[in-house]
């Protein structure tokens, strides 16, 4: 009985020796080969051009050789912890394979930050692309997606990051802007598929683009969206990606929103029509508004507006068409007062209170119609709402929301209660030998 | 034979739970929804409520037959034969149940974690755990699934949980999918979702008391309907339908979607583990059930020699499928036409027989350890 149960420990043992020393799927993580960033673009001789950035992970380690440090310079300058290769392929899966013939390791995705596509290619339709990406078992469905107004492969070689050595730090950092700033949304592999795919909803990516400026010097005011003095703001520089005017390294950026109606991209939206957006879906944690001073049209005001509460959204067929409520519920600390006046003060600040409320409604009016006469296209996720008056999915599907969004009429309400003034209850004018400035 | 293992209620809900509830991590929340639409969560619902109507039937018919397993009412309600068909039908839904998620468990593993592994080295690993779990009888497999339930609960909390940020509340409209008229007419079919339920009426012995096998039939019913319905609701809330439609394995598809912050992501790892550890104990389970049944049936003395012939068959049957899509097919014609039956209809008709023949004696227990 005891030389069954030693035959037996040595053969559980011996058949362990092979289980533990992995099986038919190990390989070595050294073995492969990183693709932290895919861009396509429309091919040259084939199809599709698919480029791969690989990590370097030695050369983030150590920051590259020049890659990272330094900042605020004007010419841009290659990436060396990022490895990129371009391939001309019938589809991105081929491209990806045809990849595994140049490079020595095996190709992972497991680690694909973002996936960029060129705006060529995506006012052509990238719905099935990213359908199919989206169902890829390497491939994580909160991959961010990018549309870029340069080619894909420019705006990935424009990525040199100069406060992180880590490129694909950069790009998870990069990909939660819209929390902080909110002129860019958190658009998915996941999202985009449930959304172009939606009876009631239509599908955004974020805006991305390699700015134009070189030196300060070439600052200009974008003249095709770009307009001040029109009404009593300052926010009517619309910047989208690639138009903000700075000069430094890192040639990349995100701002606005490109907007589809189903797989195809339409247009365009701006930074602040983004901030909007953002408002509208409820997605929005804080920003800064700046307004013109409402006693004083040389100075502004720049309130931080945050989300009090979730948007309130309510719906209704009129004569057939559909007439959509708006209510937005936010609250504002007052960051700056550019004039002397004590807008600290309960009657004062309600008088700012509406003239921001006057200017959100005006802008996300603006911005709603905008997408219902002009672009045709749901990207609010109104229809989700709308889906809840039909019992069943046979009404809903013959209702053809998407078909009567162009006819919809909105109804803007906005409600801003300013519960702080910053750091300061009271303004005191700067005082000179020609008395109190500002009173 | 006397019957010397004995288990609580605990043990027994835990592995009913399993039994019932592994389903979960394979197809049931798509399955639900092609079914219905984004109403899956009601259809559960009701079919929930059709199930406790048809076990409260069951345990009033239950009453004289207290210590008693479905064979040995059987057998006093239709002698020898209605034992072997009733047996029999129970070995072969165990074994064709045993050999269908074999496959399906190790295709899905094959998938998601073990891309280049051939399918019979995934069935190997399972079929070892199986064969070992046999050897070493129930109590063992009900005592592990007492540990390892509550973590793989824990796991699916987790999971459920995770996707908070992705529930849009407006994916349940229109709120009835394809109607109330597919519902009703879905309701009594799907049944089969509670499938291996029936399994309490084979271990009552190892429970003792009628009251033991109410409350643990209750409860079992209670914590399922939980699972089903949070997991069809989880999973249309995140994913809209017809979207929805396209997973192969939702509640894997949730997993991958949790990503809070910069730490808290790829929990599908943690996914692998519970379903492996899931997988195993509800093959285990099923695999040692035909065996006990089929040695019970046949008044065999000894069950061991069972083991590795039954293993060979569940082995083979698992692979005579020429591929996943077939397997999952088989799975959901089967299920649909005949699992709702054997769950509820047959342990109905053997007690409505047993009671209208009135055979009923003194001393069921006894019988029942013989």
């Amino acid at each position: 009985m005891k030389g069954r149960r030693v035959l037996g420990f040595l053969l559980l043992t011996f058949f362990l020796i092979f289980m533990l020393s992995g099986c038919y799927d190990s390989i070595e993580v050294d073995d492969l080969a990183y693709v932290i960033a895919i861009g396509v673009d429309k091919g040259t001789v084939d199809m599709v051009k698919v480029t791969l950035q690989f990590a370097l992970p030695l050369a983030m380690g150590t920051g590259g050789e020049g890659g990272g440090g330094g900042g605020g310079g004007g010419e841009s300058e290659e990436n060396k912890t990022v490895y990129n290769l371009t391939i001309d392929a019938p589809s991105i899966l081929t491209g990806i394979s045809m990849a595994n013939n140049i490079v020595s390791k095996q190709i992972n995705l497991s680690h694909t930050k973002i996936i960029v596509f060129s705006e060529e290619m995506a006012r052509e339709g990238i719905g099935n692309y990213i359908v199919r990406l989206s169902s890829m078992r390497q491939l994580r469905p909160n991959t961010a997606v990018y549309v870029t107004r340069s080619s894909a492969e420019e705006f990935l070689k424009a990525v040199t990051p100069q406060l992180s050595t880590n490129t694909a730090k950069y790009y998870e950092q990069g990909v939660l802007v819209h929390e902080r700033i909110g002129a860019t949304a958190n658009t998915q592999l996941h999202s985009f598929s449930a959304a172009s795919r939606s009876l009631g909803a239509q599908p955004v990516v974020t805006l991305a683009g390699i700015n134009r400026y070189e030196t300060s010097a070439d600052f200009k005011i974008p003249k095709d969206d770009a307009s001040m003095g029109e009404d009593n703001n300052i926010n009517h520089l619309e910047y989208k990606a690639g138009e903000i005017p700075r000069a430094a390294k890192n040639k990349a950026e995100v701002r606005g929103l490109a907007v589809f109606r189903g797989g195809k991209m339409i247009g365009e939206l701006s930074g602040l029509e983004t901030i909007f957006y953002m408002m509208v879906t409820g997605e929005l944690r804080y920003n800064n508004i700046t307004l013109q001073d409402p006693h004083d049209s040389n100075n502004y005001v720049v309130l931080n507006v945050k989300k009090s509460r979730n948007p309130v959204h309510s719906v209704e067929i009129v004569d057939g068409k559909p007439l959509i409520g708006v209510k937005i519920l936010l609250e504002a600390d007052i960051s700056a007062i550019g004039s002397e006046m004590d807008y600290q003060e309960p009657e004062k600040a309600s008088i700012l209170e509406k003239e921001c409320e006057k200017y959100i409604k005006r802008e996300i009016e603006s911005l709603l119609y905008k997408t219902s006469k002009e672009f045709n296209t749901d990207i609010f996720g109104f229809g989700n709402k709308i889906a809840g008056k039909f019992a069943t999915w046979e009404e809903w599907e013959k209702f053809g929301w998407l078909q009567k969004y162009k006819d919809t009429s909105f109804s803007v309400e906005v409600d801003l209660v300013i519960r702080r003034p910053g750091l300061t209850v009271k303004s005191i004018p700067i005082i000179s030998s020609e008395g109190a400035e500002g009173k | 034979m006397k019957n010397e293992t004995v288990f609580g209620r605990w043990e027994a809900n835990c592995l009913l739970i399993i039994l019932i509830g592994a389903k979960i991590f394979l197809n049931f929340p798509r399955v639900i929804e092609e079914i219905v639409g984004n109403a899956g969560w009601i259809l559960v619902l009701v079919t929930t409520v059709l199930a406790f109507i048809l076990f409260y039937i069951i345990t009033r018919l239950y009453e004289p037959f207290e210590g008693m397993d479905l064979i040995d009412i059987a057998d006093r309600a239709m002698g020898s034969a209605g034992k072997l068909i009733v047996g029999g039908v129970l070995i072969a839904y165990l074994i064709f149940t045993a050999s269908i998620m074999l496959r399906e468990f190790g295709e899905d593993m094959k998938t998601i974690s073990f891309a280049m592994s051939p399918i019979s080295f995934m069935l190997i690993l399972f079929i070892a755990g199986m064969i070992a779990a046999a050897y070493f009888g129930l109590e063992p497999i009900v005592r592990i699934a007492a540990i390892l339930t509550p973590v793989i609960v824990a796991g699916y909390l987790i999971i459920i949980l995770g996707v908070i940020p992705y529930y849009r509340f407006n994916n349940l409209y229109p709120l009835l999918g394809h109607g109330v008229d597919a519902i009703a007419a879905n309701s009594i079919p799907q049944l089969s979702m509670f499938s291996l339920f029936e399994m309490l009426f084979l271990i009552t012995p190892y429970i003792k008391t009628n009251k033991n096998m109410k409350r643990v039939g209750y409860s079992v019913l209670g914590a399922s309907c939980f699972a089903l319905i949070t997991s069809t609701l989880v999973y249309a809330l995140v994913y809209p339908y017809p979207v929805a439609l396209e997973n192969f394995l939702p509640i894997y598809q949730l997993a991958r979607l949790i990503n809070i912050g910069r730490f808290f992501q790829r929990i599908e790892s943690m996914f692998v583990f519970i379903w492996a550890a899931g997988a195993l104990l509800h093959l285990s389970a099923t695999f040692y059930l035909a065996i006990h049944l089929f040695a019970k049936i046949f008044r065999l003395k000894y069950q061991k020699p069972l083991i590795i012939p039954f293993a060979i068959l569940v082995f083979n049957i698992s692979l005579l499928p020429p591929s996943l899509m077939e397997t999952i097919k088989l799975e959901t014609q089967f299920s649909k036409n005949y699992f709702a039956f054997i769950s509820f209809g047959l342990p109905i008709m053997v007690l409505l027989i047993a009671r209208i023949r009135k055979r009923t004696v003194k001393g069921a227990v006894e019988c029942s350890e013989r």
